[in-house]
């Protein structure tokens, strides 16, 4: 534990500035959203995640697992002390004040924050899952943050070449894109939380390099796989019973046919509008 | 006296290429071994098997009497380890990274570290990425002697410097551990004569010997026969004559198993009308240009 600490310290130290940007960003997020004022609070969101990764990603580089010129690869340290200072650093620089800030937001609400740490404990995981995994197992397997960043820059374009240029994948209830695209993160995750112990344990760079790019292939094919089956499935099938949808528009006009047919039969169905 | 280092048939092989072919080598405790060659020639590669930074492809390793693949925090604290190509984290200060380092090792020294930063006059508020290349080997070798090492592994730690700090960085490393083995690669045979007790010559990841200095400057001569008369250069030449050369009435080669008395004997056998026989002690320089010119003639032939 002593030296977890001692190298979560150095790591503290040496992206003190990174840390306190995106503790000052955190902080005004919470402001706004405790005030309602979120209007644009999804664009800081947005920044807020891009910081974060930023950070995890600069902090596992700062002892780069890839190479064989690092200095620290022979001083007397374990891999779970390293992996630990690393988690320990996600945990102090991105969660821990997510999840204060949540709490904060709250309670300025007027809510009772304790009688919701669970699903803000759950919120932590899903962040975590998707994104401080994620980040850490990149940064483990690729050997600067410029290649990180290029790899995202991959993993998001053929993401958005799959969503995009496969409309009729496309599906606007609400229960099954969550169910794609929670299916989609988990095989990341997963994926991930495999790699991560691997790497800082053996660091043997390019077969788990492999398995990544396996990984995000096989996660696009299931966010295809999985799509075809769900929107054959329900327009196969006979109405649902229970139906709750959101409209993609303020003006709250369903654009597919199929839709409006089922906005018709169950007219007396619950619409949830946005 | 169990040695602090030793490999067994250890070979690397990087995509096709035999980095590392069947290394064996033994070092004693307590001695200063230097594995020299050309660049290119394995050294690295030997020295990172041997640190566990590589897998070794076949062979073994054992390292302070551990198999090198299962070196851990315990042998990695009693091994200091300086590389001329290591990345070190150039945002420190001088003074913070020794504090870092210290925490890793329980046998740290406060008085020793601060004895080698007055030694090397090293500025503790300034970072690393600010010091000269010398200054920067001097802050490792600082951070790998703090703790009175049993094995050091300098992986050519001297290249670029100075005349004057490399012997300051030799002085230091031979006064401050005195009962540790020192194990390191180079190409400057200069450096490596001064104080090595122990030499091996590894040339295209291949071991051609490996022994004590003071019996590797025992075995080789320089040896200039002058005959009476010029004569055709004989074609069943001892095997541990090197390089052969003939220069009118002047032969010379190098004697690679000097033995006074059956060298003249050979002599005497292959050359008639022997006027004179000069033997010259040879320094590891020379040693080293006659094995690699050997070796590299012994390949054409092949």
């Amino acid at each position: 534990m002593h030296l977890i600490l001692h190298i979560f310290k150095k790591d503290v130290r040496r992206l003190w500035w990174g840390i306190a940007v995106a503790l000052s960003l955190q902080a005004w997020m919470a402001w706004l959203d405790a005030r309602n004022v979120t209007a644009d609070l999804p664009n800081f969101s947005l920044l807020l995640m891009v910081t974060w990764a930023c950070l995890i990603s600069l902090a596992v580089h700062e002892d780069p697992l890839v190479g064989d010129r690092q200095f620290w690869i022979t001083r007397p340290s374990r891999w779970p002390v390293l992996l630990g200072s690393k988690l320990l650093f996600a945990v102090a620089v991105v969660h821990m004040p997510s999840f204060l800030a949540d709490i904060a937001i709250l309670a300025a609400r007027g809510f009772y924050p304790w009688a919701w740490v669970g699903s803000l404990l759950a919120k932590q995981f899903v962040l975590g899952a998707a994104l401080t995994l994620p980040v850490i197992a990149l940064a483990a397997v690729l050997q600067s943050f410029a290649h990180l960043a290029l790899a995202i820059i991959a993993i998001g374009g053929l993401t958005a070449f799959v969503t995009t240029f496969t409309p009729l994948l496309h599906s606007q209830w609400r229960g099954v894109e969550d169910t794609r695209v929670a299916m989609f993160f988990a095989v990341f995750a997963l994926t991930a939380a495999a790699i991560v112990p691997l790497q800082f344990a053996w660091r043997r760079t390019w077969p788990l390099r492999v398995a990544g790019v396996a990984a995000v292939l096989a996660a696009e094919l299931l966010y295809i796989s999985l799509s075809v089956t769900f929107i054959a499935h329900v327009r196969a099938g006979p109405p649902p019973r229970q139906c709750h949808h959101r409209f993609s528009s303020a003006a709250g006009a369903c654009q597919r046919p199929h839709v409006r047919h089922a906005h018709a039969a169950l007219s007396r169905r619950r619409l949830d509008h946005a | 006296m169990s040695s602090p280092l030793r490999t067994d048939r250890l070979s690397k092989v990087f995509r096709h290429v035999d980095a590392l072919h069947e290394l064996t080598v033994e070092v004693p405790e307590g001695a200063v071994f230097a594995l020299v060659g050309p660049n290119g020639a394995g050294k690295t590669t030997a020295i990172k098997t041997l640190m566990n930074i590589h897998r070794p492809t076949s062979g073994r390793a054992e390292v302070l009497g551990v198999n090198s693949r299962s070196l851990r925090a315990d042998q990695l604290a009693r091994i200091g380890y300086v590389s001329e190509n290591q990345q070190m984290p150039n945002w420190m200060k001088v003074g913070y990274f020794l504090s870092y380092c210290k925490a890793f090792y329980p046998d740290w020294r406060d008085e020793d570290a601060a004895e080698l930063v007055r030694l090397f006059e090293l500025p503790l508020d300034r970072k690393l990425r600010h010091l000269s290349r010398g200054m920067r080997v001097k802050a490792a070798l600082a951070s790998s002697l703090a703790y009175r090492p049993k094995l050091i592994v300098l992986d050519e730690p001297f290249g670029g410097l100075d005349v004057l700090v490399r012997e300051q960085l030799i002085e230091s490393i031979l006064e401050r551990t005195p009962d540790a083995t020192v194990f390191l690669s180079s190409h400057d045979l200069m450096e490596i004569e001064s104080f090595a007790s122990h030499v091996a010559y590894l040339n295209e990841g291949r071991l051609l010997f490996a022994e004590a200095m003071a019996d590797l400057s025992g075995r080789f001569r320089e040896i200039e026969v002058t005959l009476g008369e010029p004569a055709e250069m004989p074609r069943d030449l001892p095997a541990n004559w090197l390089n052969p050369e003939q220069s009118g009435v002047v032969v010379g080669f190098t004697d690679s198993r000097f033995e006074s008395e059956r060298n003249r004997a050979e002599i005497q056998r292959h050359f008639s009308g022997v006027r004179a026989v000069t033997e010259r002690v040879m320094p590891l320089r020379a040693i080293m240009l006659a094995v690699s010119k050997s070796a590299q003639a012994a390949k054409g032939a092949r």
